[in-house]
Parts: C-alpha cells; structure tokens; sequence
C-alpha cells in the first residue's frame, strides 16, 4: 500500500523533526542560561555570599558552559530534565503531574469553538454577505479583539461576583471548568468561524459545486455532502496547531483561574528561575508542535493524494 | 435534537450543587496567593504558613508576640554560649514516634550538614552544636553571645521533624508527606492545587476546633477575592488594597486589618555612587517624598509612614518620625549639595509589595518636582532579586524582623556597609552595628540599638517609606483577628456557626 | 441594485476605514492637542469617572490611579503601542521576505537551513519566548521591538519562499535567466514586486496579533517602562482595578477592539479584491 515514495517522504519529516527539536533545545538552553544564575534568588535574602557560593557549586552552576549543555541534552534523551529547583522532584514529574489538568482544559475549550466555529462558520458561508454573515464575523472579530485576561476578568465578575452561577476558580468539579475554557477558546473559536467561512466560500466556487448546483440540487445538501468535505482539510490542519499552541499557550487563564496546569507551572518557574522546569515545559510543548504537525502531514497525504511529493 | 428545556435542566444541574457545597461543618477553605511546592520546614522556599500548622517549635509565640514554652517547657542561658531547653514530656508526632531530644538534635544537625545545602541555614548559622543531655533536656551552644537564641527557636528552620520517619522516607518524600507534633496532620498535597490538613484529636495543646482545612493558591488578587465574596474561600491572605472596599462592604465577608503587620518599604541608595555620597543629596530627596499622600491617596490608609526601618513590635523601636515633606528645603539642600538644576538618576523597582508599582511612579513624580528627573525600570521579580541591590542607584525593597520581631533583624542586613543586601556606607553606623551584635545585656542593647536608628535618620543610608499592615479578608462565620508575624494558625480559629 | 450590492459588499471596508481612523485621530489628534501631562497626576484626584471636573478641568475619560488625565494617556499610549507594532512588523516582513526569498530563489541547503529556523521559530511558544528574552535583555521600548519583530519573522518567510517558487518558474523569469539577467536583477525586478501584495495582505492580518502581544506582555508587566502609556501598560496597570474602576481597562480594551476588528475588516477585504482580480 504504503510506496517507497511515501515512505521516503514519512522519514523526511521526522528527520526534520528531529532536527527542528535539536534546534529548540539550543535555543532554550542559551536563552535560560543567559537569564542567569538563579542561585542568588534561591537563597534567602540573609544568605553569606559563601553559602550562594556553596550552593551555586553543588548545583553545578560553575561548570563550563558546553558541559552543562552536554548534560542537558544527555538527559532529555533520557527523559531527564533535572531536578526542579524549587520541588527537589524531577522536572518531567512536575510538568506530568499538571499535564491532565491543562490537557482537559484545552481539549473543552477546543471542542467547544470547534463546533461552534463550525457552525457558524458554515451559516455564514451559505449566507455570505447578509445580515446573518456580517453579524456572525463581526462577532468572531471580537473573540479575536479580546485579549484573553480581559474576558477572563470579565467572566469571573459577571458570572461568578455578580450572578454567582459558577466558581471562579479551582479545579475538580464541572462547574469550574465552565469559566476557564470559556476564556480559553474565544480566540480558537473566531479562528475557526472565520476559517470554516473562508474555505468553504472557496470550495463553494469551484467548478464542481457549481455543475451540482447547475443539477439543481438543494444548497444545503451541496454543502453537507460536497463541500464541507473538503474545507475540512484546512481546519483539520490548523486544530493540530492549535491544540499544540494550546497546551503551551493556556498561561495567562490558567493563572486568573487559578488552574493547576502547565501554563501556572512555567510563569511560576520562571519567575523563580527553576531552570531545569522551564527547560521541560518549553521542550514538551514544542515536540508536541513537532509531532502534531508530522501527523498532519502524514495525514494530509492519505486525505489529499493530490499533495504533490 | 436537544430542545430548550433539557437545556435548562443540564445547566441548572451544572449550577445547583454549588449553592449546597459551600456549607459544611468545621471545615475551611483558605487561599492565598502562592503555592505551595514542598513542606520540609528545615528546607522552606517560602512562608512557613502551612508548614507552622503540621509542626510545633520548642519556643511558640502569643498573640500578643511574647516568647512563650512551646514544645519546650522552659529555657535558660547557662553562660554566655549555651543555652538549655527543658522539653516536654509525653508528646507525640502524627505517626507515633516520641517527641524527645533526640529529634530536637537530629533536626537542627539536619540543618547545619552542610552537604544538605538548607536554604534557611543562615538563620541559625550561629549555633554550634546540639547537646542531648537526657531524653529531655538539650542544650545549644553557639559561636558567639547570641540573645537571639530563643527567638530563633520559635520559627522555621526550627520546627521540629521526627528522625525516624524522615530518616526511614528520606527528604524528598518527607518534603511531600510531612509529619509533625503540630494540632493538624497531613492528609493531602495536590500541587498548584490544594493541601489539606485534618485536626491532630491528640494535640497537646487540646483538640482543634476546625477539623478539616484546604489551602488553596489563587494567584489573582480579583479571583481571590471574588471567592472570598462567593463563599468559595472562608480566609483569604494577601488582599489587594484596592479591593479592600469590597470586602467591607460586602454583606457577607470582614476585612482582617493588622496595623504594621508587613513589611517597611525602603528606598535603597547606592551610597557609593554620585551624587549619592552626598548627604545633602540624601537628606533632599527624603524631603521630597510625601509619604502621607501617598499613604493616604494610593494605600488606603493601609500602612503607616515611618521614620526608622525597625517596626513598633521590635525589640529596640525607637519611635522616630517620619521625615517632613518640603520640597521647599529639598531644593535649597540640593542647591547647598552642588545640584541647583537637580540632576537625573535610575529608580530600580519591582512587583512584589502593596501596589509598589503605583507608589514608585508617584516618587518619581515628587523626585520630578525639585529637579531630579527620574528614569523608572520596572523588573519582573526574578531579575529584580538579581540587580538589587548593586545597580540601582535607588532601589525599593521591603524589609522586617518577620518572625524574629527584633531591630537587629530589621536593619543590619540592609544598613552595615559590606552585606549582601547592604548598600549603606556609614562607618558610624557599622561600629555601632557591630557593637550591638556583641551585647547580651538587653538594657545595654536596646540603647546602642537606639543609637542606630538616631544616627540613621541624620546620615540618611536609605530612606524609608512606611510599614505596611497586612490585609486579609474573612467570612462573617470565621473568627480571626490577624497576626503581627503574619501566620494563620488554624487551631486559633474558630467558626461561630459551630459553636 | 448593483450599486446597492457594492456598498454592501465593501461595508467591511468602510467600517474597517471608520475605526482606524477613529484610533488614527485619537493618537493623532489627542498628544497634539490635548493640553493635559498624561504622566502627571494629582494625587488627591485619583479614581474620577468619566466626565468629572477637578479644579474646573474636565476629564472626559476620568482619571487613573495616580489621578492622571485618561484621555491623554490613552492618546499618547495609542500612539506608542501603535508605534512599537508597526516597527515590529517592518523588522518581521523585511526579514521573513528577505529570508524567504533567498530560501525559494536559490533552494537546496540554504532553503533547507533557512526553512528549519522557521519551524524551529514557530515550535517554541511566542510568549515564553518573549519572557524570556524580555528576561535576558531587560525591557524597554527598542527591545520590545526587536523582539516582536524577530519573533514574527517566520510566516512572512513561509508565504514569500511559496510565492518565490512559483513566480520561478515563470516563462519569463526563465527568459529573463537564459538572457543573462543576474539574480540580484531577477529578485528585485520580478520576484519582489510579486511578493509585495500579499505580504501588505499578511501584515494587516499579523497587526492584530501583535496589538494582543503587546498588550500580554504590557499585562504581564514587561514591556514599556512607566510612567509611558502604551495600551498594554493601560490595561495590565489597570486590570487590578476592575473592580472600581471600569473605565480604565474598558477604553484600553474598546481601543484595541476597534484596531483588532479594523485591521482584519481591512486585511479580509483585501484579501477578496486580490481574488477578485484573478479571477
């Protein structure tokens, strides 16, 4: 089934992946290292410059700048990032521990404005250029215009002070999760309407819908058989984005929501300068970007033959 | 398809169980602004406020901040270097383990080793060694005089941990797992997410009147709020200033107010720079600061403006007042100094304190107007701790004795020239701060420590602002009054509803 | 009827050409006009509403926390965060172009190396990114520049190497090789000319990210130094006050609306009349 050639293609990307991963880890690892040493700001204000000293050495923050990059990528391979600074735990525990938490808010929040965005989306293309349209953009321009933490705030005194329907912050019941993935997913949300919008009106235009029109048959079937089909293709490809920008992306709702999530996890961090977690989270979230966009290649040439190779 | 009632019904289904929740018995919810991330008192990264519940010191403090037996019966120096502790008896640690002296030597040892590289080491870097005279009696001997002894045995490092059970677990579990003498035990720590603690029934001081309490971290001061107000959270520390109205008028929340329970904002002065080694320079921008306007118009009245760094509950206040603002005579000592155009400088400041943000640009307005033209640079916290205090030139921080409610703990850092806080180059002030560290004699030390904040407020090392008061806000249900050292200890608190 | 259609169909553009240029007076005409020191304050006169006088002077936006004019300060911060954005996006497009060009002109390594920095730009989360050089470098004005700019880079580049590829293999670019035409001559007479019109499109797309950007990291407190205004520093400095004083995170925010929805308004139609035009 599967060609030499598809097969060649496969390896390609992952090979880029892998090369792509290399760089980030560079990058990180310069970028904290630049930030500087966090040994003055572990220590307690009435430390001696001796004990910052004593401490700084056994952290190893003395060493050559090459020895301590060669140990950082010896350990990510094996899934080491070091010891959180501030927990004394393995920064991969950490950042595993608080990965279900933001996992799920971003998953709700993405399926939310994905179905949303999706039919609206689709109103909006079917009634291009009416009232109906023209009110369904606008309102998906202002989930673009919001900026997260001031319809974060907003929730939380409308709903919660205000109306007191649901809790402003905390995880574990479903009520909690209302409010934080509301926030989250407007700017998926109006992403996707617009998206949807688009592409259908493109596909709408080709040739072939309009001979299914010619055929007389009814806009909506044309639309539900024909059309969403293939405007699928694109927002399959930018929800993989997303969702990876997502994970790394929920900081600043995490933080008003008080939610125990990866985004809390790497403000806090670095913010108190525990390298080898900043380290942990920055990778994770961009091999998650990595892999997402691999498989979406892949499955971009299983969807599309057309993809030339 | 789904029609509207269904609708209706999931969302109230959502939104019902909520109002029922919030009221169960003897149970409380506190959120404060951080989290926690572990709670091994001899290896804290952060306030002891959790960590002061699970654990008990040998020396506790009152409400009114007297030293007080605490897991120790009594105390006595027996010379200049060796301090004794009769401890007492029959008390036992959460698992079983007794409580005796050798777990007072094996957790203040723990500390010192230094492999173990404490990040709290420094404050009982003057103790020697731990001496097991029999199974209750130790004696601590130090390097020097130290009249601060007991005081140090009243806070973290030095609560006191069980040897068996950290020694069978190791720290990091311990850290996670803690075990303690103190009224509450651990039951659950979810990080970012909550701790809870239930009440110790055996406690030696009595039986807890809470039962079970969660410890939430809500870093947002809005969200915090709102959850005080919402019944979410039953006591709430950290209450942004301006959110403070709310809670007083809300119907069914109290504002928490201890005067001078914070920390005194300073202005840090790179002495060595020009024109700071100027005490002309100096004394003009003290009298340029309307400390009273901006106590009064940005805090709320929430802080009190201050003459020396030492606060009113420290051993050794002398009651200074704060420097009067005249621009006037501002502009006339910077003409004296050599500056009768003024001159400009760098103001260092961070996010960290009672709306610091706000205060520093109000300064750099006041600074403005004799002629000092500011340049403001707002750190984030974590490059801040790293150029403070040797860029500046001037640099706010916040300073206190905290828990050690001493004079010595609120100025030597930041004054004697040399130290790693320190910015200050006074000879004056090193030879008489120095001397006060050599003097057990309270009534001898009191008077040099009195002498140093006279001789402060004339060679102006730094120019100190107010003390803030620390702010919290509580449910109309919860008794709680606030501390002057800024703890939350549960087994004082009490809910009127269960009486 | 038709005519009826047009305005209709360019009723994007015209309410997307009202708003900006609602924002363009207000930091045009506000700094210029505006009698008011929007870094000066009084500080018995903090908190006013909308429409208060103090000592017969209007505030027709109120004041702030440190009684400062409203108006003025969002006038000048207008102008600034508008200022930083538009600099940033002249440093994203003339390095994604100039990047992306030489990667679809000249292919093999270059292409290789070049197209692997944007991947590698685009896996690393923007804002954790931006706090950290933020963190490195210390902010100010021109760093917040810089680093937006170079952080934009990589779709400009994406969008010009396609473009290069395909104006490539034109048969009169290929003419235009066999007769001798150096490459330097080539980029600049046929390929940029070709790549100009849809980086203008991209750019008022991208604007709206990097007004947002600004904001969250004025938000997060490490952007421009105060006592300077920039729409950011408005609503970061103000959201702690929302609570008693709407006003001032609501014009910040209704500000950053009406650019958001103009530029994108603007960016879409364009987008359709270059459709148009091919088709």
């Amino acid at each position: 089934m599967i060609s030499v050639k598809t097969l060649s293609f496969i390896t390609g990307r992952a090979l880029q992946g892998v090369v792509v991963m290399f760089g980030v880890s560079l990058i990180v690892f310069f970028a904290l290292f630049l930030t500087g040493d966090p040994a003055a700001l572990m220590m307690p204000p009435e430390a001696s410059r001796a004990e910052i000293e004593a401490f700084r050495q056994a952290m190893g923050f003395n060493d050559p700048v090459l020895v301590q990059y060669l140990r950082f990528v010896g350990g990510i391979l094996h899934g080491e990032f070091g010891n959180s600074l501030r927990f004394q735990r393995p920064a991969l525990d950490l950042l595993l521990d608080r990965l279900p938490a933001t996992a799920l808010l971003a998953f709700v929040a993405l399926a939310w404005s994905s179905l949303l965005g999706f039919v609206l989306g689709t109103i909006a293309a079917i009634r291009q250029n009416s009232g109906i349209d023209f009110a369904i953009r606008v309102i998906s321009l202002l989930g673009q215009a919001i900026p997260v933490f001031w319809l974060a705030l907003l929730l939380i005194i409308v709903f919660s002070l205000n109306l007191r329907w649901l809790p402003s912050s905390g995880i574990g019941t479903v009520q909690q999760l209302v409010l934080p993935s509301l926030a989250l997913g407007a700017y998926y949300f109006s992403a996707i309407t617009r998206l949807v919008r688009a592409s259908l009106i493109e596909v709408l235009g080709e040739n072939y819908i309009r001979t299914a029109r010619a055929k007389g048959i009814s806009n909506w079937r044309i639309v539900v058989h024909h059309a969403l089909r293939n405007a699928l293709i694109p927002v399959i490809t930018v929800q993989g984005m997303y969702f990876a920008s997502l994970l790394g992306g929920a900081l600043i709702t995490e933080i008003i929501f008080a939610w125990p999530g990866i985004g809390r996890l790497a403000v806090d961090s670095i913010q108190t300068k525990d390298f080898p977690v900043v380290q942990a989270v920055v990778i994770f979230a961009a091999l998650v970007f990595v892999v997402m966009n691999f498989l979406v290649d892949i499955a971009y040439v299983f969807l599309n033959p057309r993809i030339r190779l | 398809m789904v029609n509207l009632r269904t609708f209706v019904l999931a969302v109230a289904a959502l939104v019902l169980p909520l109002s029922t929740a919030a009221a169960a018995q003897n149970e409380i919810t506190i959120a404060r602004s951080v989290s926690t991330t572990a709670m091994d008192p001899g290896f804290l990264r952060e306030a002891a406020t959790i960590v002061d519940n699970i654990f008990d010191t040998l020396v506790m403090r009152d409400d009114d901040m007297k030293l007080v037996p605490g897991l120790a019966d009594s105390w006595k120096a027996i010379d200049d270097t060796t301090w004794q502790f009769n401890l007492r008896h029959g008390v036992k640690f959460h698992d079983g383990e007794d409580f005796n002296a050798d777990a007072v030597k094996f957790t203040i040892d723990r500390i010192l080793d230094p492999a173990a590289n404490s990040p709290t080491i420094s404050y009982i870097r003057t103790i020697a060694s731990v001496e097991v005279v029999d199974p209750y009696t130790v004696r601590i001997k130090t390097n020097g005089p130290d009249p601060l002894l007991p005081t140090r045995m009243s806070r973290y490092p030095t609560y006191i941990v069980p040897p068996k059970y950290v020694q069978k677990v190791g720290n990091d579990v311990f850290a996670r797992k803690p075990v303690g003498t103190g009224p509450y035990k651990f039951v659950e720590f979810i990080p970012d997410q909550h701790v809870i603690l239930e009440a110790n029934e055996d406690y030696w001081r009595g039986k807890p009147s809470i039962k079970k309490v969660t410890w939430r971290a809500i870093p947002d001061g809005t969200a915090r709020v709102t959850a005080l107000i919402t019944g979410e959270a039953d006591l709430v520390e950290n209450v942004p200033v301006d959110l403070a109205p709310m809670i007083e008028q809300s119907p069914d929340a109290d504002l928490v107010q201890v005067k001078n329970g914070g920390l005194t904002i300073y202005l840090g002065l790179v002495m060595k720079d020009k024109p700071l080694d100027n005490v002309k320079v100096r004394q003009a921008l003290d009298a340029a600061i309307d400390r009273k306007g901006i106590v009064d118009n940005i805090l709320r009245g929430m802080a009190t403006p201050k003459g020396t760094q030492v606060g009113p509950a420290d051993f050794g206040y002398l009651d200074i007042p704060p420097t009067k603002y005249d621009p006037q005579k501002a502009k006339e000592l910077l003409k004296e100094a050599g500056y009768p155009d003024g001159f400009s400088i760098k103001m260092q400041s961070s996010h960290r304190y009672m709306k610091d943000g706000e205060v520093a640009q109000a300064i750099a307005q006041q600074f403005g107007d004799i002629g000092v033209k500011v340049d403001q640079e707002v750190l984030d916290w974590s490059v801040y701790t790293q150029q403070v205090p040797r860029k500046g030139p001037i640099f706010m921080l916040g300073w206190g004795s905290t828990q050690t409610l001493d004079a010595d703990a609120a100025i030597y850092a930041i004054m004697r020239s040399g130290e790693p806080y320190s910015t200050a180059d006074v000879p004056e002030l090193d030879k008489l701060l120095d001397e006060s560290r050599k003097i057990v004699n309270p009534a001898a030390r009191e008077k040099v420590l009195h002498e140093v904040q006279k001789v402060a407020a004339e060679t102006v090392p730094l120019l100190t602002l107010y003390q803030e008061d620390s702010l919290y806000g509580k449910a109309k249900d919860v008794v709680f009054a606030g501390r002057q050292d800024a703890r939350i200890p549960v087994f004082d608190i009490k809910l009127k509803s269960a009486e | 009827m038709t005519r009826f259609w047009t305005v209709r169909r360019n009723a994007d553009a015209v309410l997307a050409v009202a708003l900006l240029a609602a924002v363009a007076g207000l930091c045009i005409l506000v700094p210029l006009l505006w009698p008011l020191d929007p870094t000066r304050g009084l500080l018995t006169a903090t908190f006013r509403p909308p429409m208060s006088v103090v000592d017969g002077q209007l505030h027709p936006l109120g004041t702030d926390q440190l009684g400062r004019d409203l108006l003025a300060r969002l006038g000048l911060g207008t102008a600034i965060s508008l200022g930083i954005v538009l600099l940033a996006a002249v440093i994203s497009v003339v390095l994604g172009t100039v990047l992306g060009m030489l990667a679809g002109y000249f292919g093999g390594w270059l292409d290789i190396v070049i197209m692997r920095a944007v991947d590698i730009q685009l896996a690393i989360p923007f804002i954790l990114l931006i706090l950290l050089i933020v963190a490195v470098v210390g902010p100010s004005m021109g760093n917040l520049v810089v680093v937006l700019g170079v952080t934009g880079w990589a779709i400009f580049a994406r969008v010009a190497r396609a473009r290069t590829l395909e104006v490539r293999e034109l048969e009169y670019v290929e003419a235009s090789r066999a007769i001798g035409l150096s490459n330097t001559a080539i980029i600049f007479r046929h390929v940029l000319p070709n790549i100009v019109g849809p980086q203008t499109v991209l750019v008022t797309l991208d604007l709206p990210r990097l007004i947002i950007l600004e904001a969250s990291v004025g938000f997060l407190g490490l952007g421009v130094q105060p006592p300077t205004p920039t729409l950011g520093n408005l609503i970061g400095e103000g959201r702690s006050f929302i609570l008693l004083a709407n006003w001032l995170v609501l014009y910040p925010g209704l500000t950053i609306g009406a650019l958001v929805v103009g530029c994108n308004l603007l960016g879409d139609w364009l987008v359709r009349r270059a459709d148009r035009r091919n088709a």
